[in-house]
């Protein structure tokens, strides 16, 4: 088997030739690469590039003007495949508890009780939100509801999550610490994940690759492999080199 | 630069109460702190720690439970023209063009139309809102608005500026070129100023002094006064050691 047809054996996500206007404004344009099963990829691009566009794309949220979606070698369904999608904003449910919360995707999907049980305890632990399993979203800080998000969103094991900017708001250790949780949680899992991102320090923090897209209409302008070794060190020369060539790309400040 | 006839403000002792059912909590605790003139001061603390209440009671906007502030000999009481605030939630007057929005101060203070026209015209060039002068604030972006808060609070030539979080709610890269442009504005129109930021990044690109906060109740837990020149490299490495030093230092927020 040539290394080509393998690489195409690993390709959970599949995107060819994605296009999208609204109206006359072309916003994706013919757009074409793969995600590998269990692989890290991180989205950059300037302000206003189309980056959440695609990811509405993705899930089905628009629909496609041109092009294909396929995921496991089928057309997206959102019934079939198991995907999950965690914001910027806070998306918890106001009238439901922290596990509540957590619970509610495995109660859509019907996963038996004793099941349920086990899995949203091994969330709490996760994300480290025990005490605050009674609490409603209300009473906790934006840290604790994006906590929250997560917890859910890994709970139903999906096979492919969707992150947009979900740190964003957030002040700079605090988002560290839930990058280190959420790395973690990616090497257990084996997650596929797809990380849009405006901040190409975290990008680079967190990627196994970069696909850096240009202005509208958007295109993909470099891909950059990761090779970086973790745990990984915003000061470590070679992290700097990475974070500079990217920006340099991106840069219109 | 540092002698007494330079303090542009000074609080001394100032200590700040709230009573929630029947609890009181202590927010600032006996927080003494001298700004000089034309510094570009920063607080930088984790979320929550009562950096806006500091910036309040500096303002004037709120008074503090003991203790007094002065700017220059004059003991502040309340909000003045001598102190203008920049909020994150940007705060424009929906109704207001742009220039309305920049000229609001004058106009209040009195001042005739053509004159105060000129003024806010130069802020609103200053800031690069040049041609934008008639829209409303709802047709402009995040990082437009905010250079409309930025000129209005510029406009009224107020001589210390409070900024809380002003680019707090902007992505990423819109926050880094407006950490550039306040200090090419700033250094076009020199004025004392007082930044809050939870950004450590932010804190280092622009400050003359970094004051790093204790969290609740709210006292200086260090200060590093960074002297090197501006505009600054994010990635340089005197920049992300002393990042990395001040982030050590920092409490946890839970």
């Amino acid at each position: 088997m040539t290394s080509e047809s393998s690489s195409e054996d690993n390709s959970f996500v599949r995107v060819r030739n994605l296009t999208k206007s609204f109206g006359s404004l072309l916003v994706l344009d013919d757009i074409s690469f793969d995600v590998r099963k269990g692989e890290f990829l991180c989205i950059v691009g300037p302000t206003g590039c189309g980056k959440t566009t695609f990811l509405n794309c993705l899930t089905k949220l628009f629909p496609i003007s041109s092009g294909e979606i396929l995921i496991d070698g089928e057309p997206i369904d959102l019934r079939k495949q198991n995907i999950s999608y965690i914001f910027q904003e806070n998306s918890t449910m106001p009238w439901l508890t922290v596990e509540e919360n957590i619970r509610f995707g495995l109660e859509i999907k019907k996963v038996p009780k004793s099941i349920a049980d086990q899995k949203v305890k091994q969330m709490l632990d996760l994300v480290n939100l025990w005490n605050f399993a009674s609490y409603y979203p209300k009473q906790l800080s934006m840290s604790m509801l994006q906590k929250v998000g997560i917890a859910r969103a890994f709970a139903t094991q999906p096979s492919l999550l969707l992150m947009d900017e979900p740190y964003s708001q957030l002040d700079l250790n605090l988002r560290c610490k839930l990058e280190d949780e959420l790395i973690a949680l990616w090497q257990q899992e084996k997650t596929t994940v797809i990380f849009i991102t405006h901040n190409i320090e975290e990008a680079v923090y967190l990627s196994e690759r970069i696909l850096v897209l240009t202005n509208k209409p958007t295109k993909i302008k470099r891909e950059i492999t990761n090779h970086l070794s973790r745990p990984r060190k915003i000061s470590d020369p070679a992290f700097v080199d990475l974070r500079n060539e990217v920006t340099s790309l991106i840069k219109w400040w | 630069m540092e002698s007494k006839e330079n303090i542009a403000i000074h609080c001394e002792n100032i200590s700040k109460e709230f009573a929630t059912k029947g609890k009181k909590i202590r927010v600032i605790d006996n927080l003494t702190l001298n700004i000089y003139d034309n510094e570009f001061v920063v607080l930088y603390g984790p979320g929550q720690c009562g950096k806006t209440t500091i910036i309040n009671i500096l303002s004037g906007l709120e008074s503090p439970s003991t203790g007094e502030v002065y700017q220059k000999n004059e003991k502040v009481m309340g909000p003045g023209p001598q102190r203008a605030v920049v909020y994150q939630s940007i705060s424009l007057f929906p109704w207001l063009t742009v220039m309305g929005n920049v000229e609001f101060g004058l106009r209040a203070a009195g001042i005739e139309t053509s004159k105060r026209r000129q003024r806010a015209q130069e802020l609103i060039d200053l800031v690069g809102l040049h041609g934008f002068e008639n829209a409303f604030p709802n047709s402009l972006s995040g990082g437009m608005q905010q250079r409309v808060g930025i000129a209005r609070a510029y406009c009224i030539a107020p001589s210390i500026l409070f900024m809380d979080e002003p680019f707090g709610a902007l992505d990423a890269q819109t926050r880094y070129m407006m950490e550039q442009e306040i200090i090419r504005i700033n250094s076009k129109e020199k004025r004392t100023i007082l930044f809050v930021t939870n950004n450590i990044e932010e804190a280092i690109y622009l400050a003359d002094r970094i004051i790093v906060l204790n969290n609740c109740p709210t006292s200086i837990k260090k200060e590093y006064k960074v002297e090197w020149g501006k505009p600054r490299d994010y990635t340089d490495k005197k920049f992300l050691d002393l990042r990395e030093e001040i982030t050590s230092i920092v409490d946890e927020t839970p």
